[in-house]
Parts: C-alpha cells; sequence; structure tokens
C-alpha cells in the first residue's frame, strides 16, 4: 500500500502534468506552449519516478527536455515579441526547475545506488538484448534515416523550390 | 499506482485531441511529443507493476521517434520559413501529387 505523502505527491504531479498539458492550446504565443511542454515533460518524469524507475525518469528528463531545446529555438524565430525580459523570466524559472528536478531524481537514485541492477528498466536489458537485438539495431536506424530524409527535403528545396 | 495509469490515459487524449484539432504544424507535433510522453509513463507503469520487463524495448523506440519529430520540424520549419508560409497544415493541399 501507499502512503496518504506519496498518493498526494502523486496526485498533485498529476495535475501538474495534465494542466500544463491542457495549457498548451491556450497560450497565446508558441514559446509559452514550448514551455509549458517543457513542463508536462518534468511532470512526466517525476510521475515515472514516484513509478520507482529512477534512472527511467532521468533519462527520459535529459532526452525530451534536451529535444526541447531544438522546439525553443524555432518558437522563438517565430516569435515577434519586443519585450525579452518577460521571456528571460521564463525561461529562468524553467531551468531552475529543471535543475531542481535532476537534483531530486539523483538524490533518490544515489539511495538506490547498491540495488540500481534491481532497477526494472535497466534489469530489462539485460535480460532482453539477445532477444531484441535487431530491433534495436532497426530502432537506432530510424533517427538516421530520418536525418537523411529532413537533410533531402531542405537540399531539393534549395535547389528547385516546392 | 493505479492513478498513474489514470494520468497516462488522460494525457493521450490530451494529445489526441490536440493533433486532431489544431492546424498549426508546430502545435501538432507538441501534442505528438505528449502522447510519446504519455505511452512513457504508461511503460513505466506497466514495468512498476508487473514482473515482465517485456515490451521495456519499446520506450528506446519512443525516444527515436521523439527525435525524428524534432527533425522533421526543423527540415519544415526551414522550408516553411524560407517560403514565407504560416505554419498551417493547408500549406500541404499543395503539394499533393
Amino acid at each position: 500500500m501507499y502512503t496518504l505523502f506519496e498518493l498526494a505527491i502523486a496526485i498533485a504531479f498529476g495535475i501538474f502534468t495534465l494542466g500544463s498539458a491542457f495549457l498548451i492550446y491556450f497560450s497565446k504565443s508558441l514559446l509559452h506552449s514550448s514551455i509549458l511542454l517543457a513542463l508536462s515533460f518534468i511532470g512526466g518524469s517525476m510521475l515515472i519516478l514516484l513509478e520507482s524507475q529512477s534512472i527511467l525518469a532521468l533519462l527520459q528528463l535529459l532526452i525530451f527536455v534536451g529535444g526541447l531545446s531544438t522546439y525553443f529555438i524555432i518558437t522563438i524565430s517565430d516569435e515577434k515579441i519586443k519585450s525579452t525580459k518577460k521571456n528571460l523570466l521564463f525561461f529562468s524559472i524553467l531551468s531552475i526547475i529543471i535543475s531542481a528536478s535532476l537534483l531530486i531524481i539523483f538524490s533518490l537514485a544515489k539511495i538506490n545506488e547498491s540495488g540500481i541492477l534491481e532497477n526494472g528498466f535497466v534489469q530489462s536489458f539485460i535480460s532482453l538484448e539477445s532477444t531484441y537485438y535487431y530491433f534495436l539495431y532497426a530502432v537506432a536506424f530510424a533517427p538516421f534515416a530520418g536525418a537523411i530524409g529532413s537533410i533531402l527535403i531542405i537540399r531539393r528545396f534549395m535547389k528547385k523550390g516546392l | 499506482m493505479i492513478e498513474l495509469f489514470y494520468i497516462g490515459v488522460i494525457l493521450f487524449g490530451i494529445g489526441l485531441a490536440g493533433v486532431v484539432s489544431n492546424r498549426n504544424i508546430i502545435l501538432i507535433i507538441f501534442s505528438i511529443e505528449l502522447m510519446l510522453l504519455s505511452s512513457i509513463i504508461l511503460l513505466g507503469y506497466g514495468l512498476s507493476s508487473s514482473s515482465n520487463p517485456e515490451g521495456s524495448e519499446m520506450i528506446i523506440a519512443i525516444w527515436a521517434v521523439a527525435a525524428l519529430d524534432a527533425m522533421v520540424l526543423v527540415a519544415m520549419y526551414f522550408v516553411l520559413s524560407s517560403i514565407g508560409s504560416k505554419f498551417d497544415v493547408k500549406f500541404f493541399e499543395e503539394s499533393k501529387g
């Protein structure tokens, strides 16, 4: 059974994640939408941490928030807002939240350091590595093909136009 | 925790509604990212609730698709912004064969 404290934290992070995901569609600028998306990713990784999958939560936060930097660049270049102080405030709050959540995940992963192989995510890869060997190769090929495709689209457009 | 299952399902619903109802390409890609996040939450829930770790390698596939999304968005942004077009999906009507 879970304690009342854990339940309260789970509900709070659930409301945080769902609320920020819902507000993406109601914010005025795309930059604010991308910041809200980052907040929902942080909430999602904290929810995964509550499922006692600390390594999965850490990887999720690093990969998705790292990938979000691409969205930030795109939305900032699309932005026509003149005041940058407000955006600076948003980004500083976001960076503080990301670093705080990383610290929380790291600290909780350190407590379980002796039993880190008992973590379900890592354990599954040790046991299933041979079974899904070719599947993992195919997965690695997918972003490679996507990158080549994106480069080809841009090259084709630069040569001929659409 | 059974609540996390419901949170993942609701998040997937929000993402699906966003894909269906929006016309802005960037918001559609954001909605797809939300759906991917919800599927990772659900897979994490499955990992923690059952002793069988089968299916967890799908998480790597989801991360690959998320990276793919960002790449495709960058290519589309480059093409659409240099035309001066708005990020409306109606633009793709012109690219029909």
